[in-house]
């Protein structure tokens, strides 16, 4: 009986327990089914959201792609577009006066000078056309003439150089006939005038029948020319050599002037040659230095049996917008009859220094320009100083590139005489 | 088909081939020239003020035309003794500024 009881008891309470723990169980199995329902619901979201992010980026990238393309080729046509433009540039420019075997060039310059010494107070003028003709391509023909204003007169024409180039190598030409003196840098690089940064010439590059010391031009052939050192642009070598009917003088008296030599006087020719270098590349970022050394001989009287013989050496600096240059150059002339020689020197030294970084317009256009120069010589023809010195100072206003208004003053002191001054201004035009 | 005119298609077909092949190389060469050019052009940039500005004002490239500038080159050439490469670097850059 008693296990009867205690197995109904059992039973109870085992009910009791399935009653009170059953509809739990079926609650939180149910709760945990809607959990899960709602995790896949929202995972299903989060699928769908997924794909319309993979759809939308697909787009975007087309969209880009596209963007990408047109903007190639948008960028093809501009560079089509500049490359056209730079050949009707080409075109045009072709289409200029002149042509690729004729041209004109040159230089001229109207002047006003007041000197005490000279007692000048006067005007005048110069043209200087350059004709080049270039047949070939490595050919050229120029030739210079220069038409001046004479004390009296209408005008006079003279033929300044007339030679034929010819273009032999790289590192190598052949030039004949009438040419600038190939001696330092002044004659043939700096004495036109809108290159040359003062009115005046240095005393010893004056013409010669002004006292200058040596002839502007020879008369001959000369292999010419340069190469490069090879260890930077702009690092070169340059070289001259020339044969010529040699030197003339006006007279066999000491300190007479050079002479033309057009028909040779003697048997005898006139040599020479110069060698310059330019040692630092344009890229060094030292400035650009130029060094040069000069010399020209030759038999120099009818007999021709005494001998002119001369050298000089030249030099330039120049660093941004600051320039020095000088020359110095000498020559002895052997005079007959066991005279002494006929001896001559001369110098200048020249500093010139531009404004174009003061920022202030047309003082940023001006150039201010210091000289000095000598020479010396046994003797000088007519009214001429054997040993004449010179301060020259000069303003430039650069209306461009080549046309230049130049102020200059002068203060003469030659060693043998009073001082004196000299005003000059002068606009020089390059075309 | 004749021997003759077998050969002859030959040789046309083989002259045809070594010309397209010769136009491929100069336009694969067509780049490398560009460089050069540039490099040429570049190098006058660099030489025309220094080396122009040696003696006076650089001349602007637009104050001639590029065939005064043939002439002109030619004339400063000789006066200032320039190289060949320099001189015609010079040039170039003239031309194409």
């Amino acid at each position: 009986m008693k296990g009867e009881i205690a197995g109904a008891v059992a039973a109870a309470l085992l009910g009791t327990v399935a009653v009170a723990v059953l509809p739990a169980r079926v609650g939180a199995q149910a709760k945990a089914d809607g959990s899960l329902h709602e995790v896949r619901r929202a995972l299903e979201q989060l699928r769908r959201e997924r794909e319309q992010d993979r759809k939308r980026i697909e787009q975007i990238e087309k969209q880009l792609e596209a963007m990408e393309k047109a903007a190639a080729e948008t960028k093809a046509e501009q560079k089509e577009a500049v490359s056209r433009a730079d050949r009707l540039l080409s075109e045009v420019r072709a289409l200029r006066p002149g042509s690729d075997r004729f041209l004109v060039t040159g230089y001229g310059f109207a002047r006003y000078r007041w000197s005490d010494r000279t007692d000048e107070n006067t005007f005048s003028a110069a043209l200087n056309p350059i004709f080049l003709f270039r047949p070939f391509e490595r050919v050229l023909f120029e030739a210079e003439l220069e038409a001046m204003l004479p004390e009296e007169g209408e005008s006079e024409i003279s033929l300044e150089y007339a030679q034929a180039d010819v273009e032999l190598a790289d590192f190598a030409m052949v030039a004949a006939g009438k040419m600038l003196l190939p001696f330092g840098e002044f004659i043939e690089r700096l004495h036109p005038a809108w290159i040359n940064k003062l009115v005046s010439h240095p005393l010893p590059f004056r013409e010669p029948e002004e006292g200058g010391l040596l002839p502007f031009t020879e008369i001959g052939a000369q292999l010419r020319g340069g190469a490069n050192l090879g260890y930077g642009p702009g690092a070169t070598l340059e070289y001259a050599v020339y044969v010529a009917n040699g030197p003339r003088f006006e007279s066999d008296e000491v300190g007479a002037p050079f002479a033309s030599n057009n028909a040779d006087l003697n048997r005898g020719k006139g040599y020479g040659a110069r060698v310059g270098v330019q040692p630092l590349p344009v890229d060094s970022g030292w400035g650009r230095l130029r060094l040069g050394a000069s010399t020209w001989d030759g038999l120099w009287d009818a007999a021709g049996d005494h001998w002119l013989t001369s050298w000089g050496i030249d030099a330039v600096y120049q660093y941004d917008i600051a320039e020095v240059r000088g020359e110095y150059l000498f020559l002895r002339r052997d005079m007959p009859e066991e005279e002494a020689a006929d001896r001559r020197e001369g110098w200048y030294v020249q500093g010139s220094y531009k404004l174009s970084r003061i920022g202030v317009p047309h003082l940023d256009r001006l150039e201010l320009v210091a000289r000095y120069s000598g020479q010396n010589q046994r003797a000088a023809e007519g009214e001429l100083d054997p040993h004449p010195r010179q301060f020259a100072f000069g303003v430039d206003y650069w209306l461009s590139p080549a046309v230049v208004w130049k102020i200059e003053y002068d203060r003469d002191m030659p060693r043998d005489a009073t001082d004196s001054d000299a005003i000059q201004t002068q606009i020089a035009v390059g075309f | 088909m004749p021997f003759r005119m077998r050969l002859a298609i030959a040789a046309l077909g083989a002259t045809a081939a070594l010309g397209s092949w010769w136009a491929g190389s100069a336009r694969a060469g067509d780049p490398v020239a560009r460089a050069e050019k540039q490099e040429q052009i570049r190098r006058g940039a660099q030489l025309w003020p220094s080396v122009c500005g040696g003696c006076h004002n650089a001349r602007g490239a637009a104050e001639r035309s590029a065939a005064e500038w043939d002439v002109v080159v030619q004339h400063m050439r000789v006066r200032a003794n320039l190289p060949g490469e320099d001189a015609r670097a010079i040039l170039e850059y003239l031309k194409r500024r």
